[in-house]
């Protein structure tokens, strides 16, 4: 019973904000589609706002061919999954679960195996008579999302339902919500301000910011091709340097200066680059002639077990962030020693200044 | 008007219910009095003549004084018991705390004039205890006047003071009380610098109750006020000299009390916001284990202090078990009085029954739709309903009573001397408290929790009965068991509002009094203080105990 949902135009303002400024999305049947973007972007009033418990000022939502602007929230037939669970406290997990289904008036000799399937979905069999009360917080995150899932829903909307969890729960419990995703072929809107969680998760992203669209794609388009520098800087982590003082001082290769974006000043671009796509040598040592090299000292070597961080200052002041997989000691470089970071040329991002838009790279 | 309903439903009817029910229970009252109190009792003349009489007449503005003076008195005095009382019981460890609490808010649910009408038994002309002292030669001044007045009241209403004080006192972060220790503060320092002032706002807010409710207080400047004319008792007094023609004093007084409480809500608004700090409980305060004479003193204050406010309930009690003769009393225990007051004015018990169980009904119903239209429905009608359902608070129980009279003894009403107006006006009276109780219960009810409950296909309707209103029982029936304690106990609108047929038990045991009849007066207080502390007891099984009386 999947459906395809199309958001049309949608704007919502509270008084003194616009939460949603004209958003346009299309999730297709079956996707698992999420809202990434930091707290108060607008995810939650747009997923409120297709739940039906805030009403758009403009634009339109579809589900499948219909519009369902005018139907109350009650009749939407959406499944929404709580980011405090919400979960009755005084209803047992069964009559949880069961809730949904006896305002459906679904017959009483099927809920009991239907409350039992979606249970046994979640792997929690075996506690139908508990009260919520006696449940961690990660079962009660799971009774949420049976209990919004034995209702077959023609949507599911899920509103950072991990967020109260801790760490590792967290990456557990997001496979075990795709994987029920998957197994049940529904459409979901996922909602996150992690954008680890986003890219794991899901099929497509839309990443917001105050209330506006900024880029929909597949978690490589957004963490590989962002549009702005919003996006590049929200997803992972970016080295981001002007390019006027990348010249001046930070000892940039003469490489670069031919990638620079024409048509626009030099003062008016940003440089960027991921941490990881780049790595390190000390000077003396040979460098890739068709890299880009930024000169510098390493003022820190931080040792995470699984690579290494190194925080190297360029000349003038500006610093930068190199992450490397490194598994011989040999090849440790220390702190206090004149480096080089080498990017390769297509690793390397623009930016305008003013309005963070992308700007394509020459050469 | 058909249509308005239909685009807002269920919940919209709720909205306009609650307009409905201030404009005639609270706003034709009120509009009715401030009228009256620019007519010229005789005359008839319009102008502010009523008022320019109070401010110029010593009679009439000394009770503007007198009631400053013995409000102000037994707030202090509220304060004085109540802090030290709050401070020992959650900061050291004293035996049988937990009866000091229950019995303090005991002392807290009687009515008043009940306290004040033990003090008599003890203290009056002929009282027990200035008799006995007689015998060894010694006077003691009698409980009548503005001293005893301050008493009565400091006793009465230190209870507000204990408890707030003493819940803000729980909830003050070890740490910060470490920290300052920490920084060198000495213990006493320690609790100025630190400790008070934090807990200053839970002070303020149970100083400016206990304020408020010695204003507005009737019964006991009646009862013991002799001369001393306070005024809500300067009201009455008028309201019955005036029962002939237009009633302009009282109402001009009325409105003057009007103001004056009005001024200490707003004052106390005004220092509860200022100053509020929030929390984050992560270390509760340690409890205290003292010794030696430290230990001895902290016991006997706090002991002191709750049998005194727990005495005037024992005498009330071993006198209606006193055999009497007449108005005097004669040797020996028995069952006399109680005989005399359930044979003789059985008409008082049924009465109060019956008006405060059917005021229960509704005070609960619409108290709950309202408090539920208020919290989670946050429109513009919604929020200015919100702030006009509380003014019951600032208006004192003898205003309401003659703003009813002259509002409701006229067409299209006609409700004078029914039972009807005696619901209405416990009804109206405690309906801000269970407005804002339910209000409360909502706020600790996550709206997650509905939209769930929606979310799955339940109606808003459904939703409301199957999420909601399970959750919200065990603080209803809190607040139902408190709005019938003071139905029950109600005296000081009923007194103006009642004709022989509609009589209480609290205008009953009232007007024993006044007679003197201390035996059948002490046996029905004996009942109504049963009545309380069975809903004291029900409280405290199916309550929700988490939840302040105050
Ligand atoms: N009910 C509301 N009333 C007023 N403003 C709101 C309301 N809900 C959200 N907002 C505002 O709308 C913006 C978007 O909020 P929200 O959708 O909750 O963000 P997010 O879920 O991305 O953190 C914020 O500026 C927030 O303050
Ligand atoms: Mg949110």
């Amino acid at each position: 019973m999947a459906k395809r949902i199309l958001i049309d135009g949608v704007r919502k303002t509270f008084p003194g904000v616009v939460a949603l400024d004209n958003v346009d999305i299309e999730v297709k049947e079956g996707e698992f589609f999420t809202l990434l973007g930091p707290s108060g972007c607008g995810k939650t009033t747009l997923l409120r706002t297709i739940a039906g418990f805030y009403q758009q000022d403009a634009g339109h939502i579809h589900v499948g061919d219909a519009i369902i602007d005018k139907v109350p929230a009650h009749q939407r037939d959406i499944g929404m999954v709580f980011q405090n669970y919400a979960v009755f406290p005084h209803m047992t997990v069964a009559e949880n679960v069961a809730f949904g289904l006896k305002n459906r008036k679904v017959p009483n000799a099927e809920i009991g195996p239907r409350v039992a399937k979606a249970l046994a979905t979640v792997q929690l069999t075996g506690y139908e008579e508990r009260t919520p009360d006696k449940l961690s917080g990660g079962q009660q995150q799971r009774v949420g999302l049976a209990r919004a899932m034995v209702i077959e829903p023609r949507l599911l909307l899920l509103d950072e339902p991990l967020s109260n969890l801790d760490a590792k729960l967290r990456i557990q419990m997001r496979e075990d919500i795709l994987d029920i995703q998957r197994q049940l072929g529904i459409t979901a809107v996922y909602v996150t301000h992690d954008q680890e969680e986003a890219l794991v998760i899901s099929d497509r992203i839309a990443v917001m910011n105050f209330g506006k669209l900024q880029q929909i794609g597949t978690p490589w388009e957004i963490y590989r091709d962002p549009v702005n520098q919003f996006v590049a800087t929200f997803v992972g982590n970016m080295n981001v340097l002007s390019a006027a003082e990348t010249f001046a001082a930070a000892g940039a290769s003469e490489e670069l200066r031919r990638l620079m974006p024409a048509g626009v000043p030099e003062e008016q671009i940003t440089v960027a680059y991921r941490p990881e796509d780049a790595h390190i040598v000390l000077s003396g040592e040979t460098t890739p002639r068709d890299a880009v090299s930024f000169a510098g000292r390493i003022d820190k070597t931080l040792f995470l077990g699984s690579s290494v961080v190194y925080r190297m200052h360029l000349r003038g002041d500006v610093s930068t962030t190199v992450n490397e997989y490194v598994s011989e000691k040999a090849h440790l470089r220390p702190e206090q020693s004149d480096a080089v970071a080498i990017v390769p040329r297509d690793k390397l991002l623009f930016f305008h200044k003013e309005d963070g838009r992308r700007l394509k790279a020459e050469g | 008007m058909i249509n308005w309903l239909r685009r807002n439903g269920f919940w919209g009817g709720v909205t306009l219910m609650g307009y409905v029910i201030f404009a005639i229970l609270i706003f034709l009252p009120i509009y009715s009095i401030i009228r009256e109190s620019f007519f010229d009792a005789r005359s008839g003349d319009f102008g502010l003549g009523n008022y320019v009489t109070f401010f110029t007449t010593p009679y009439y503005f000394r009770t503007l004084f007198n009631s400053a003076v013995v409000s102000l008195g037994g707030t202090i005095g509220a304060v004085i018991l109540g802090v030290p009382l709050a401070f020992f019981t959650t900061r050291y460890r004293i035996r049988g705390s937990a009866v000091l609490s229950t019995l303090a808010t005991l002392a807290l649910l009687t009515p008043p004039f009940l306290g004040a009408y033990a003090w008599i038994v003890m203290l009056g002309r002929n009282g027990f205890v200035r008799q006995m002292f007689l015998n060894i030669g010694i006077e003691l001044p009698t409980i009548f006047g503005p001293l005893g007045i301050i008493i009565v009241f400091t006793l009465q209403f230190y209870p507000f003071v204990y408890l707030l004080t003493a819940g803000g006192l729980k909830t003050v972060d070890r740490s910060l009380e470490e920290a300052a220790e920490n920084l060198g503060a000495r213990p006493f320092r320690k609790f100025m610098k630190v400790t008070m002032p934090l807990v200053l706002p839970s002070i303020t807010s149970g100083a400016l109750l206990a304020f408020m409710l010695a204003l507005s207080n009737f019964g006991t400047p009646m009862i013991i006020g002799g001369g001393f004319r306070v005024l809500p008792t300067m009201a009455y007094a008028m309201y019955t000299s005036e029962v002939a023609t237009r009633p302009a004093m009282a109402s001009t007084i009325s409105i003057i009390m009007v103001f004056v409480a009005a001024m200490a809500i707003f004052l106390q608004r005004y220092a509860a916001n200022r100053r509020k700090y929030t929390s984050m409980l992560l270390n509760r305060p340690v409890v205290l284990r003292l010794k030696g004479v430290k230990n001895y003193v902290a016991h006997l204050v706090s002991y002191l202090i709750v049998a005194l406010s727990t005495l005037p309930m024992v005498v009330v009690v071993v006198f209606a078990f006193r055999n009497t003769s007449g108005p005097v009393f004669i040797p020996g225990f028995g069952l006399d009085s109680f005989r005399r007051v359930i044979l003789g004015v059985p008409q008082a018990i049924t009465n109060s029954l019956v008006y405060s169980l059917t005021a229960l009904v509704l005070i609960v119903g619409v108290g709950t739709l309202l408090g539920f239209v208020l919290s989670r429905r946050r429109t513009k009608a919604n929020l200015v309903l919100d702030a006009l359902l509380m003014s019951p608070y600032i208006i004192p129980g003898t205003v309401l009573g003659i703003g009813f009279i002259v509002t409701f003894n006229r067409a299209p009403f006609f409700l004078y001397g029914t039972a009807a107006i005696m619901i209405l006006a416990y009804f109206i009276r405690r309906l801000p408290y269970s407005v804002r109780s339910a209000i409360s219960i909502l706020q600790q009810i996550d709206p997650a929790l509905e939209e769930a409950g929606i979310s799955l296909g339940a109606p808003p309707a459904r939703a409301f009965v199957k999420v909601a209103l399970p959750l919200m029982i065990p603080g209803i029936i809190s607040g139902a068991v408190l709005s019938w304690v003071t139905a029950i106990n109600e005296l000081s609108t009923s007194i103006l509002l009642y004709v022989g047929g509609t009589i209480t038990m609290p205008i009953r045991i009232f007007l024993s009094v006044m007679d003197g009849h201390f035996g059948p007066g002490s046996a029905m207080a004996t009942i109504l203080l049963a009545a309380t502390g069975l809903a004291l007891l029900i409280l405290n099984v199916f309550g929700d105990s988490k939840r302040n009386i105050v």
